[in-house]
């Protein structure tokens, strides 16, 4: 049985920040579960012995996705530091405030 | 700036949630579809928040591009505002002045326009105040969009592109406003601060060209027997129109009269003309010889030869055509006091009859020449050797001229002012920021929901 804990403490010194990393990590372990349970049913559906056509559609369906899903959540953290990379290198120096 | 990492700590959290979404083994289509469009929306996010300063950039390089700066904006600015400050104390002195010339009844043009000044005056500075706030808080305005843009499941997506569209364009668009304001405005009306009319002096002067002092100058509009005012003059016979306390307009033509010891005399020039350029006339009193309170009546069929005007003598040579006139008349103040009258330098016996004007006491001799005799050029020489005293100023109630066709022009003209500040200074400014919203507004739709991005 997998057990999922998501602790939320909202104490004096509660970084937002460091709240919504956590979050954004716990929610990525659980992206991870949820591609396996996908990816199994997806299988299990596709190769049970039901002779009805749509039912295996779905299940090859439910395959895919959950390859796509993986293969964008390996990617994410590298799409997001390819975006920073790319525009702070284009960045300018911004200019001096204007005087009124 | 904090808000940035979060906003791009949100950005990561929406995509990861997108991905969650379609990792999800739940058959539904549409599920999946709102898992790609939190994934696509994330990476907008994400970019726009990594070229948070590009975008701050993006506004100075096109004010650059097109050469106007926010310096030049506020400049213009405050030099509206003290066109309007001006013309509103403009219009409150004008006011105060109709009031004191008693005629309230025609002040309510001139609190429309007022009501306009003002308002044009609370336009100015609400602009002022939103002016200032995108020039100092648009970067604040710009981050705030795009933590709110950056919020999962696009809960303030649309507001965040408003905040994100509105920092450039607002930023952008302001100093271009006067540039907008000009090419549709017509020229706009300088206010009239100072007097409304203007200022003339006539010198009252006797024959003789010597000042006569105090007198009373009635003004006649021309051809009407009605009097449009009674103006006293100084003890220099200045009498000065215009200024604070009449109203005459430019080109106008009066009929004048002049009231001195108790006599109506009709000046020469006769008839004023009110010239554009010219602020000072003379008007000469052909029948009268006047010094130290004692005055010489001549008759108009008298030429006058030869006037001296020695202080305690006063000796004049005329010369009678006709036979016709033959009185001439010497007034006197009361107080006067005469050592000799001579005519031809034959002592005259006088029977002085006196009456009141306007509170000066005066005396007057009626020579009668008709028993004299003359000599064989016929001319007439009087001496008087007396006291002199001071004219005292007459206790006459001044009405100041007031042409209502200039006190109605004034006012049009400044209901007027009121009219066009209220369209350059208020209507079109205002136009500009309905514009510059629905720009932004437009921006803001391409930025929250344009562009769409494909995973599947």
């Amino acid at each position: 049985m997998i057990t999922l804990k998501v602790t939320v403490v909202l104490g004096e010194n509660v970084d937002v920040s460091t709240f919504i990393r956590d979050l954004t990590m716990q929610i990525m372990t659980i992206a991870w579960l949820v591609f396996l349970v996908s990816w199994v049913i997806g299988w299990a559906i596709k190769g049970s012995p039901i002779p009805i056509h749509r039912v295996k559609r779905t299940g090859q369906t439910l395959v895919e996705d959950a390859v796509l899903a993986a293969f964008w959540l390996a990617m994410g953290s590298t799409i997001f530091a390819i975006i920073s990379y790319i525009t702070s290198s284009i960045n300018q120096p911004m200019p001096p405030p204007p005087q009124p | 700036m904090n808000v940035l990492p979060l906003a791009f700590n949100l950005a990561i959290l929406t995509y990861f949630i997108g991905v969650l979404i379609l990792a999800l083994p739940i058959p539904y289509r549409q599920l999946k579809k709102w898992g790609v469009r939190l994934m696509s929306d994330a990476i907008i996010a994400a970019v726009l928040v990594s070229a948070y300063s590009m975008i701050l950039g993006i506004g100075d390089l096109i004010l650059s591009m097109l050469g106007y700066s926010w310096t030049g904006f506020m400049a213009w600015l405050t030099e509206r505002t003290a066109i309007l400050v001006t013309a509103l104390v403009g219009l409150t002195y004008l006011t105060s002045w109709i009031k004191s010339l008693g005629y309230s009844l025609v002040l309510s043009p001139l609190g429309l326009a007022s009501t306009y000044i003002t308002l044009a005056l609370s336009a100015i500075r609400m602009m002022y105040f939103i002016a200032s706030f995108i020039w100092s808080f648009r970067g604040e305005l710009l981050a705030l969009g795009l933590l709110l843009y950056s919020l999962p499941f696009r809960v303030g997506k649309g507001v965040g592109a408003f905040f994100i569209a509105a920092s450039l364009v607002l930023y952008v668009g302001f100093p271009l406003m006067p540039a907008f304001v000009n090419v549709f405005q017509t020229a706009v009306p300088e206010p009239m601060v100072s007097n409304k009319s203007f200022t003339i002096t006539c010198s009252i002067v006797d024959v003789g060209g010597e000042p006569l002092p105090y007198p009373v100058l009635r003004i006649y509009k021309e051809g009407s027997t009605v009097p449009l005012g009674v103006v006293k003059g100084d003890n220099k016979g200045a009498v000065v129109l215009g200024g604070d306390k009449d109203i005459i307009p430019r080109n106008y033509t009066f009929d004048v009269e002049v009231l001195f010891m108790g006599y109506i005399f009709k000046p020469s020039p006769r008839v004023l003309r009110i010239l554009p350029n010219k602020t000072s006339y003379k008007l000469g009193v052909r029948n009268i010889i006047y010094q130290g309170g004692l005055a010489i009546l001549i008759p108009s069929g008298f030429d006058i030869i030869n006037i001296k005007y020695m202080g305690g003598k006063l000796i004049t040579t005329v010369s009678a055509p006709h036979e016709a006139v033959n009185e001439i008349r010497v007034v006197k103040l009361n107080n006067v006091k005469i050592y000799s009258l001579r005519i031809n330098g034959r002592e005259m016996h006088c029977s002085w009859s006196t009456w009141k004007w306007n509170g000066i006491s005066l005396s007057e001799c009626v020579l009668n020449l008709s028993n004299i005799q003359l000599s064989s050029s016929g001319k007439i020489t009087i001496s008087v050797f007396y006291e002199p005293k001071n004219y005292p100023e007459p206790e006459v109630e001044e009405r100041r001229v007031v042409c209502y066709e200039s006190l109605v022009d004034i006012i049009m003209q400044y209901v007027s002012v009121g009219i066009a500040y209220i369209y350059s200074f208020l209507f079109l400014p205002g136009l500009y920021l309905a514009a510059l919203t629905a720009m932004s507004a437009s921006l803001a739709r391409v930025i929250g929901g344009g562009v769409k991005l494909r995973f599947i």
